[in-house]
């Protein structure tokens, strides 16, 4: 990795937990993120952190929380595991975060990545090592708090992934990453359309993110942006009013795997209002860029609401984004799979 | 934070969980109490049996049954399949697997009871170990 790269991250992916003074410290949420696609498995891998509110717990106590989700060509497999504050060790400044026997570090050979889940035969070992420079966004409001996030759109991955017998070694597959903080409440009005791409093939350049923050009926933006990297460097950034976006149909799955898995229990439906195809047209004087995602599969995480008895569902939808444009004067073209998030409160 | 169960079974499970409920989800197990207030549901695990009467804002959970309205009864591994979504409710019910008795509008008031208990117990922190607990015992 390059040694400012390295730097770079340090000094700007490290958790931050406690955060900032905030009117309400118990809404404090943390989480790191990552996204594997390689040809024969993907893979979905979030470590996260909030504050336990439990009366009897000392105040600033966390809990964490693991989600571990593998997809193969035998379908969604994988958990969400739960720990207690004492199972939970986190290292405030840097990234160093211990969850029973898993955990994620960086140093200078990258991310490494050790899990395994409780009650699903799967575990992972990996390395990732970043290859673009991160994006980072401070304190966007989002419902009756905020939210500050820092992506990656572009990490390359060696490692195994176990998923009961069968074995895959990813040797140069391609991953995202991203890191969120803030206080807020799951259940204010928000929600959020967010996604990358990764291309096909490992010598294309370009790498891209799209975030799209919204109230809780969509009716009302709160950000918007389109990112675009050439090599290691962000080219351009396109912001609110540079931006459309368009939506066709719905995409249906006959069956639509959940987790946590009891969720199903309480949140059994399998329509969904993913779109099928989402396009977004970004241009701004010479520069520009037209993405079409068009929806593959679908598995959902479904969050318990904190400010009622109701449950957000993160639909974490692959499919294909495809993306042509002009940006300062050179052709951008990118053919390749990615994941959107597309909350449904 | 709460103890764990003393003694393995279905019976002290469910005492600890509404215990631990009411504590860090007070809003559920507030509504569970008012939704069935003066209903008294009948369970069989396998083959223990237990009851659970529901009075103003109190679950009390009863060894030994005494009037139940409505009766539910499942194996420990029905209900450890259907919390691992290896199956729907629906599944479990058409196929013999988890039998429900009484009369439609006492059960459609027990499946609500039911979705509020879930929605509760994803929101207490204890939950999981009181259900990897009951998971691995015995």
């Amino acid at each position: 990795m390059i040694d400012d790269l390295y730097r770079t991250i340090v000094v700007t992916d490290h958790f931050r937990y406690p955060g900032i003074d905030h009117p309400h410290p118990d809404w404090y949420k943390e989480w790191h993120h990552f996204a594997i696609i390689a040809p024969d498995v993907q893979l979905i891998l979030n470590f996260s952190v909030c504050r336990d509110t439990r009366p009897t717990v000392p105040p600033g106590t966390l809990l964490g929380r693991m989600v571990l989700l593998v997809r193969d060509a035998s379908g969604w497999d994988g958990d969400v595991d739960t720990f207690q504050p004492y199972e939970v060790e986190l290292t405030t400044g840097r990234i160093d975060l211990c969850m029973g026997h898993n955990r994620v570090t960086f140093g200078s050979d990258g991310f490494s990545i050790s899990a395994a889940l409780e009650n699903r035969p799967v575990t992972v070992r990996l390395q990732l090592v970043p290859v673009v420079y991160p994006i980072m966004r401070r304190r966007t409001s989002i419902g009756e708090g905020s939210i500050s996030w820092l992506a990656i759109p572009r990490l390359v991955v060696q490692g195994e992934v176990t998923i009961g017998r069968r074995v895959y070694r990813l040797a140069g597959a391609s991953a995202y990453h991203d890191h969120n903080w803030g206080n807020w409440l799951w259940g204010h009005d928000f929600s959020w359309h967010w996604g990358y791409a990764l291309p096909e093939t490992p010598d294309n350049p370009w790498s891209l993110i799209f975030d799209h923050l919204m109230t809780g009926t969509r009716n009302h933006r709160l950000e918007l942006r389109l990112a675009i990297w050439k090599d290691a460097i962000l080219q351009r950034l396109f912001l609110h009013g540079e931006i459309e976006t368009h939506q066709q149909g719905f995409f249906q799955r006959r069956e639509i795997r959940k987790f946590p898995r009891i969720m199903t229990l309480i949140a059994p439906q399998t329509t969904t209002d993913v779109p099928r195809v989402l396009s977004i047209h970004a241009a701004s004087k010479d520069d520009y860029l037209n993405c079409v995602f068009e929806a593959q599969d679908v598995v959902q995480i479904a969050i318990p609401n904190e400010t009622n008895l109701g449950v957000t569902i993160i639909n974490e939808v692959s499919g294909l984004l495809t993306t042509e444009g002009r940006i300062k004067g050179e052709s951008v073209a990118i053919a390749g799979s990615g994941f959107f998030e597309f909350l449904t409160c | 934070m709460s103890s764990l169960p003393a003694e393995p079974g279905f019976t002290p499970l469910l005492e600890t969980s509404f215990a631990v409920m009411s504590s860090e989800c007070p809003e559920a197990y507030q509504r569970i109490c008012q939704l069935l207030a003066g209903d008294e549901v009948g369970i069989t695990i396998d083959a223990e049996s237990l009851s659970v009467r529901f009075e103003a804002g109190q679950a009390v959970v009863l060894r030994t049954p005494q009037q139940p309205t409505v009766h539910v009864a499942a194996t420990k591994q029905t209900l450890l399949d259907l919390i691992d979504a290896r199956y729907t409710l629906e599944h479990a019910i058409t196929r013999d697997l988890l039998h429900v008795r009484g009369k439609m509008n006492e059960l459609i008031r027990f499946y609500e009871a039911v979705q509020l208990y879930i929605h509760g117990a994803v929101r207490c922190p204890s939950f999981p170990d009181l259900l990897s607990d009951y998971r691995y015992r015995n």
